[in-house]
């Protein structure tokens, strides 16, 4: 069978770069598009350190600040979120450095801190500092993400699948799958519905509680 | 390419880097100014996310924490991203310990040897200042220099240990370097043993 | 030994088709069959994942952190062409650092120094001839389970946990990628189960276009870098006049190095190395210095613990660093059984 014709597509774009310059432009809304991507990652990568919620939250507060801030010197030779990743290390290390000079901090908000403190209920996994709620509704999400994948139809599930796993442009979706872009964009695009559907009643609402 | 008459369709094209021109600037707008369109960026975003890693699943609806990143850069005028104010990537007090080529920063948690509580004399050990290797040029420096080298603060050390106490030596980190570089004896040590050789290393050999 | 290496590189780089991954070597295998919930013995599970890590090219970033908080990231570069591995690993926390890596050749360029360290790392690649020896104990010391599966960085992995048999080592659970075997992430567990290690990808690419040549040129370029070099010369414990007067269980001899002095002293160090099969323990020997050797000390740093101490009797005064990725009370039994040849 012979592929599609080629199309005049565009080759895909960098996404954070194009936010990154119109940031720079003024727009700074465009910037918080780059945080809601990658608060996850951040907080995550920042929870790994740090033991208080309230504390991850600052730190990954004060990254974005800071990326913010120094966006101009972002020069685009590197990852955008290779150089975030750089600025949250740099600052929740910084943060560390700054409490544990203090002596009002409680250990119990860093790691480390509470080695000997039997009573401080040392955690299995070294995952980011969570309550039991969120733990349980972050599982429910992954859970829901994975039934949901389960139940797409198949052309959506492998569109999504090399595009999100994979990592593929439409354009090489559209050689893989034998289709016009188009169908691929449209393709990835009902499978990311069908999913957040049913993911979009576990989160939080717009007051921070839960449903 | 035929156009899309659902924004959400244009958010997710917007996602992968896909739309350009005027689509673009469109679905920028929309993202601008309308909640829902946000949300979707928000939403696939996360499904993405999840798809790659378990770990990353979060309820965290994204709102608030942007409520927030957008108060605090309100509260300061001097966060324009368009000036350069000149804040480095890197901490301003890794600067001087920079200055010697290739030490490593005094308060650096990643470079430290925890003490394992109940080490007995810890204020002994405090008392023997164990320098920390400027690295000139890289070369390890005679027995000599050592002496002459001004110690570096080392943190704080406490009698009693509550929580790990930080030791850096550059001797150790060489013997560390050397039995990381053992690593084929061992199934578990490639690539997690070579990496953590290299990601642990230090740079004052 | 470099003809028994390259011969080595050679089997553990020729590259299958895709669909040899799933198999196991049926010859190579010792048939210890310790249940593991499914069809692999642990040795066919380590093999695969010791395969996967030599033989396959990827990239991604790397995550290391620690119980108590440290945390160190990088990113790598991994390439297999069937005859020579190569490996770039750039550091993404701390000072700036390129590592590269061609079979046993390892160079190291620390960009702020504008130093190169240059070094032939023979014990890399000892590890496929102890699984294939009909010696491995590694059985006798560890029991395995496969507890599930889970998504890591965007691959779908077995989780296998490996439990040791007595006190005197770690455990694990391993996320081994389920097409390749490959190593997506480790957790290190203590006595009772908690993680006291982890180190996992964060991002990876499995077959990512990394090209040798590429990696190759950036490992030659030196210019404008002060080259240092540091081979360390393989010996014997025997030679070095030392000997371990009680074995500790499981770990064997895996090799004896003399290099060159470190940080300020005048004589060689002497590094002894042993290994389970699964964690290994070095021992590292200096003449004692009052000067530079201080107090006994006991360190940890995620996985890895520490043990220095003096060593003295008629023949003589050294100064003994024991490390190794095993539990405190291994390196008391290393130490305390190290002596002079009488």
């Amino acid at each position: 069978m012979t592929p599609p014709p080629p199309t005049a597509a565009p080759v895909p774009a960098d996404t954070d770069l194009m936010l990154v310059e119109r940031t720079v432009a003024g727009d700074q809304k465009a910037f918080e598009l780059l945080v809601l991507k990658y608060q996850r990652r951040i907080e995550r990568l920042i929870g790994r350190m740090v033991r208080d919620v309230d504390l991850v939250e600052d730190i990954a507060q004060e990254t974005f600040i800071r990326a913010y801030r120094a966006l101009a010197q972002f020069r685009g030779e590197a990852q955008f979120y290779t150089w975030l990743y750089r600025i949250a290390v740099n600052t929740a290390k910084k943060t560390l450095g700054d409490l544990k000079r203090d002596p009002l901090v409680p250990e119990s908000a860093l790691r480390g801190g509470d080695d000997d403190d039997e009573t401080s209920g040392v955690e299995n996994e070294l995952t980011s500092a969570e309550t039991p709620e969120t733990v349980l509704a972050a599982k429910e999400i992954a859970a829901t993400v994975n039934a949901a994948m389960e139940a797409l139809p198949e052309e959506l599930r492998q569109a999504v699948t090399l595009r999100e796993i994979e990592g593929l442009s439409y354009e090489e979706i559209a050689q893989v799958m034998n289709c016009p872009i188009g169908t691929v964009r449209s393709r990835i695009f009902r499978a990311r519905e069908a999913i957040s559907a049913k993911v979009k009643p576990l989160l939080e609402n717009q007051s921070g509680k839960r449903w | 390419m035929e156009k899309m008459s659902n924004m959400d369709e244009m958010v997710s094209a917007l996602a992968d880097g896909e739309l350009h021109g005027e689509a673009f600037a469109r679905a920028m707008d929309a993202l601008a100014t309308d909640a829902h369109a946000r949300e979707s960026w928000h939403a696939y975003h996360l499904v993405g996310d999840v798809l790659r890693s378990a770990e990353l699943a979060s309820p965290s609806s994204g709102t608030d924490f942007v409520a927030r990143f957008r108060a605090r850069l309100q509260d300061d005028p001097t966060a324009v991203p368009a000036v350069p104010v000149g804040l480095p990537v890197h901490d301003d007090r890794d600067a001087p310990s920079r200055v010697a080529a290739g030490s490593v920063p005094a308060n650096a948690p990643g470079f430290g040897w925890p003490l394992l509580a109940g080490v007995a004399s810890l204020t002994a050990v405090a008392a023997i200042a164990w320098n920390i290797l400027g690295g000139s040029a890289g070369a390890p420096p005679a027995a000599a220099e050592l002496a002459q080298a001004a110690p570096q603060p080392l943190r704080q050390m406490q009698a009693e240990s509550s929580r790990p106490v930080m030791i850096r030596d550059a001797r150790l980190d060489e013997l560390l370097a050397a039995h990381r570089q053992a690593g084929g004896a061992s199934a578990l040590q490639m690539p997690a043993g070579f990496l953590r050789n290299a990601t642990f290393e230090s740079p004052g050999r | 030994m470099k003809t028994v290496l390259a011969q080595l590189a050679l089997l553990a780089c020729v590259a299958g088709a895709g669909a040899a991954w799933a198999q196991v070597p049926a010859a190579a295998v010792p048939s210890n069959t310790t249940p593991t919930g499914g069809e692999r013995s642990i040795s066919d599970w380590l093999m695969r994942m010791h395969e996967a890590s030599r033989r396959r090219t990827y990239m991604g970033t790397f995550v290391v952190s620690s119980a108590a908080g440290n945390l160190s990231s990088a990113r790598i570069w991994h390439a297999c062409d069937g005859v020579q591995q190569m490996e770039r690993v750039e550091s993404l926390t701390g000072a700036p650092r390129s590592t590269f890596r061609r079979n046993d050749h390892v160079v190291t360029f620390l960009p702020d120094s504008k130093v190169v360290h240059t070094e032939r790392r023979e014990s890399l690649g000892l590890f496929p001839s102890l699984l294939k020896s009909s010696e491995t104990t590694i059985p006798e010391f560890y029991a395995a389970q496969v507890t599930g599966s889970e998504r890591v960085a965007g691959f779908d992995a077995d989780i296998v946990q490996l439990n040791p048999r007595d006190n005197l080592r770690f455990g694990y659970r391993i996320w081994s990628e389920k097409k390749s075997g490959l190593v997506v992430k480790l957790q290190t567990l203590d006595a009772d189960g908690q993680v006291i290690e982890q180190a996992a990808f964060s991002e990876l690419q499995l077959d990512a276009p990394v090209k040798m040549d590429k990696l190759a040129q950036m490992m030659a370029n030196t210019d404008g870098y002060k080259v240092h070099r540091a081979d360390p010369v393989k010996t014997t414990a025997e030679a070095q006049g030392w000997v371990l007067k009680t074995p500790v269980a499981g770990f064997k001899s895996m090799g004896c190095y003399k290099r060159p002095p470190a940080g300020g002293g005048r004589d060689d160090t002497v590094q002894w190395i042993f290994s389970d099969g699964l964690a290994s323990v070095s021992l590292f020997v200096q003449a004692y210095d009052r000067q530079r050797h201080a107090q006994e000390l006991m360190l940890s740093m995620g996985a890895t613990q520490t043990l220095a101490r003096r060593l003295a009797d008629k023949g003589g005064d050294w100064w003994l660093t024991v490390v190794g990725e095993v539990p405190p009370q291994t390196l008391k039994a290393f130490a305390q059984s190290l002596e002079r040849r009488k």
